[in-house]
Formats: C-alpha cells, structure tokens, sequence
C-alpha cells in the first residue's frame, strides 16, 4: 500500500461529523443507556486525540476509530457486571427450580391468551412487558441476551465482557430466556386459567 | 427420550446456533409427543424477536446535536492546544 509510505490519513476535526453518529449507534448496541453511549463516545474521541500519532493506517479511520469504542464498551461492561453482581451461583438454581428431580416441567407452559405478539393490537404491551422482564433479569444474563441481538462481534465482546466462552454464553442464554419467558407467562396477560394441555410428557 | 429440561436448553441453543443432528433428532421427537414443550418453543421466538427489534431501532439513532456541538469543540480545542 502506498499510504504506508506517506504520513496515514487521520482528520481528527471532521470525526465527529464524519463517524460521531455511527460511533453512538455501536455504543447505543452495547450500553442501551443514550448518556453511557454519549459517554464512550467521548471518550472515545478524547482516547484517539491522544493517540493518533500511532496511527499506521493499516486500518480505515473508521475501524481504528471503532476498535478504540469497543475497547472502551468492553471495559463499561466490564466495570458494570462487576459492579452489579458480585458473584452469580453456578449452576442456577432458578433454572434447575423450574423442573422437577426427573427433568420434567414443574409448571407446564401456559397458552398466552394475550394470543400471537406479533399482532398489531398486542406488540406495544409485548414490548413494555418484555423490556420490565428485562430489567429483572441478573445484570450477566441481561447483557448476555441484549448483546447476543446486537450483532456476532458483540456476542464475542460479552463473553469477555462477563468472562465466558461461547459454551457458557450459551447456557446463560438459556437461562435468561427461561427466565424472561416465566416473567412473560405471569405478567402479560398470560396464565390463562383452566386451558389443559395435551399429550404432554 | 431427552428430558423437558434438556428439550429447554435446546430450544433455546437452536435459536444461536445450528443443531448438531442427533440433537435436532431427540428435540424433534420430543417436540413431537410433549406439548408442554412444543409450546415453550413456540412462545420463545417472539422474545427474541422483539428483543432483535428493539436493537434495530437503537440503529436509527444520531448522536444529539447539542453533544456534536460539545464534542467538536473538544476536538477543537485539544487539536489547538495540542499542535
């Protein structure tokens, strides 16, 4: 490459015109929270001001720009989960709770009679239901399932994040969907009482 | 025959990953003569649906004009003072 020879193109005064709002959507992903995204943003900036002499050009600015964000989100993370929970027993005993000693349903999944989600009139109470379930999941299994929708490369980033390999992500996605799922049964207009269920094992 | 428990963590990992086929196999027949977990199959997708939705909206969103204007001027500054 050519650029290798000459000094590598970094314009720090357009940055936040050229990549600010697609350096907030990718923090947005990751931290949910718009002043967290802001934050890292910020800091993000402030971090790559200081280090753009090191800049080789080996990258486009924009992917130098973001490996310096997802540093930073993985470090929010980081700092968060271990913030909010010290210590999450394994294995869970929730999720062991929710079937009996020979592996059966202890309480069997219920019809929604709030009928299919995706349904006009029944999406907007899905959804809020959804996002108060979401908040009372464990801080680990939260992130674990928001980050799993945002895109492969986060999915890496939570398992450094919470310090896991993909097999665990994988047991904690379970569990969080469990979990979410028996929060959605109870409070959104679930557990319709009286309708059997057939053939179940 | 694979327990509920396991028929459980199943469906969840088909929802990140591909089956290998002797587990899609056991889920299958499972699925087959237990409602119960016919069900949780069923009624897991929505979930993820809508939690994928709300993430793809997060994708529409610009960072606020008044923090640009905050952080072009940090930028500013720092590249004034640091030339």
């Amino acid at each position: 490459m050519n650029r290798s020879r000459t000094a590598p193109l970094l314009d720090p005064a357009t940055w936040v015109d050229t990549h600010g709002d697609y350096l907030y959507r990718f923090a947005l992903a990751r931290a949910r929270d718009p002043e967290v995204a802001e934050e890292l943003v910020q800091e993000t900036l402030l971090a790559a001001l200081s280090a753009r002499k090191s800049f080789r050009g080996q990258s486009s600015e924009r992917s130098w720009l973001t490996a310096i964000l997802k540093r930073k989100a993985i470090d929010w993370l980081r700092a968060e989960v271990r913030k909010r929970v010290k210590h999450e027993p394994l294995p869970d005993k929730w999720a062991d709770a929710q079937f009996t000693r020979g592996g059966k349903w202890k309480k069997k999944p219920d019809e929604w009679s709030a009928d299919d989600p995706g349904r006009e009139m029944t999406r907007d109470d899905f959804r809020d239901t959804l996002a108060v379930c979401l908040d009372k999941l464990p801080p680990r299994l939260r992130q674990a399932f928001v980050l799993r929708h945002v895109d492969e490369q986060a999915a890496d980033d939570v398992c450094e994040a919470v310090g896991v390999s993909s097999t665990n992500l994988w047991v904690m996605l379970h569990r969080a969907r469990l979990r979410l799922w028996r929060c959605l049964s109870v409070n959104w207009l679930g557990e319709e009482p009286g309708r059997p269920l057939e053939g179940s094992t | 025959m694979i327990t509920c428990r396991r028929a459980a963590e199943l469906i969840s990992w088909e929802l990140d990953t591909d089956l290998p086929l002797h587990r899609r196999a056991g889920l299958g027949f499972h699925t087959l003569v237990c409602a119960a977990c016919r069900r949780y199959r069923r009624q897991l997708g929505p979930i993820d649906e809508a939690v994928a939705d709300a993430v793809a909206r997060l994708r529409g969103a610009n960072l606020p004009d008044e923090t640009k204007d905050h952080l072009r001027a940090m930028v500013a500054t720092y590249l004034e003072e640091n030339s």
